[in-house]
């Protein structure tokens, strides 16, 4: 197998050095392989390791999110004249609150994790963070208020009611057209 | 020539966990129980304090429930079902909270005819369990005085959407520098609405008032 292999390295080497004279080519090819290599690998480790095993709550929201990506992804196919071949996913926006303390980074790394070898994978995640807001049931204050302070930032009343900043969902999808 | 078109449709993330989460809900307010949802740290005292409610509902002759949530190990069950609490072990190998379809499955499982509360004691965490609704009528927050003061604005979600808050190992006190009023002012701060229990389950201290307040509930 890995004799093959090797001579069948060697001889596109040859035939590059023949055609092209010169070694670019052999080096773009190995580093394709190495890459193909790489995400087999890092499918199969990431997937057991990261979203079997330590499933943080960042996972748990990720898995739910393609699921109902997919569903809608499906409806908008079956509803119009574009299909996978035709289009490529580009953008998912999401909006989430900041009182969920959901981090970024992590929801990104999970949606590259388990969207990898799916028709999802290479789209972006648009994460939106929305400030904690509230309603003050002593002066009528509406608006922002900084993290972990939570009262009233005219008047200093902790009698308030949170308005925005437990949201968590998604605002749309972004698809390209490949004429 | 590339066209990009953009498609709103604003759906809720978790909403397949919600609606079995309503699923539980319907099924548990049919067969008249109530269920509690304890979420703390690791260590804040969720098994102790349900070992120190198990004497009062007994003398109440009030059947319950537990489901015990855990990463790994029965220990907290085995520690339970030594008092003859009926335990549910619900292991989530690696996960760092319960959700709705676990709980689901285990309401399945359990005979339900018999009893009129159950306590879900949820992975210890203050983050994550927050965020997943079980299907449960209020979501309380255990909390030890050896913890922090500022634990409540550090957790805001948690502490936001549970019912009441127990504040336990207090016949700790004498022995700690902890300032119980900062805490008390923190939680109130983030949820002015929020009942909160001291107690000690090792001393039965402020149990019965946490009892009595479940039965009302």
């Amino acid at each position: 197998m890995l004799l093959s292999l090797l001579s069948l390295l060697f001889k596109i080497y040859s035939c590059c050095i023949f055609v092209f004279k010169n070694v670019n080519f052999l080096i773009y090819l190995i580093f394709i392989i190495i890459y193909w290599c790489f995400l087999k690998i890092q499918k199969e480790y990431l997937i057991f390791n990261l979203f079997k095993e330590v499933k943080m709550h960042e996972f748990s929201i990720c898995t739910s999110l393609i699921n109902i990506i997919n569903s809608e992804i499906k409806n908008i196919f079956l509803k119009s004249n574009y299909n996978e071949k035709n289009t490529s996913i580009k953008k998912i926006n999401i909006k989430i609150g900041s009182l969920r303390q959901v981090i970024p980074e992590y929801l990104k790394f999970a949606y590259r994790t388990l969207t990898i070898d799916s028709y999802l994978f290479g789209s972006e995640l648009n994460i939106d963070i929305i400030p904690l807001k509230i309603s003050c049931n002593n002066c009528g204050y509406t608006g922002e208020i900084p993290f972990n302070k939570y009262v009233c930032v005219k008047c200093n009343s902790i009698s308030i009611d949170i308005t925005n900043g437990k949201e968590l969902f998604i605002e749309s999808i972004e698809i390209e057209e490949n004429n | 020539m590339l066209n990009n078109i953009s498609i709103k449709i604003y759906r809720d993330i978790l909403h397949e966990n919600n609606s079995i989460a309503r699923e539980n809900k319907s099924l548990l307010k049919n067969k008249m129980i109530k269920m509690f949802n304890l979420i703390g740290s690791p260590g804040a005292g969720k098994t102790s304090l349900l070992e120190g409610l198990n004497k009062h509902l007994l003398n109440k002759k009030i059947r319950f429930a537990v489901l015990e949530g855990d990463v790994e190990t029965t220990r907290d069950s085995e520690r339970l079902d030594k008092l003859g609490i009926k335990v549910s072990q619900l292991l989530t190998g690696g996960s760092c909270h319960l959700e709705a379809s676990l709980i689901h499955q285990a309401l399945n499982d359990l005979d339900l005819s018999a009893i009129k509360l159950i306590f879900v004691e949820n992975v210890g965490n203050m983050v994550c369990p927050a965020e997943f609704d079980l299907g449960e009528d209020a979501k309380i927050a255990v909390l030890s005085v050896t913890e922090g003061e500022d634990k409540p604005i550090k957790y805001p979600l948690l502490f936001h959407e549970a019912k009441a808050v127990i504040i336990t190992k207090t016949d700790l006190l004498p022995h700690l520098k902890y300032d119980l009023d900062s805490t008390i002012g923190f939680i109130h701060e983030i949820n002015s609405k929020i009942k909160i229990f001291q107690v000690s389950a090792l001393m039965d201290r402020g149990i019965l008032d946490f009892c009595e307040w479940i039965i009302n509930y």
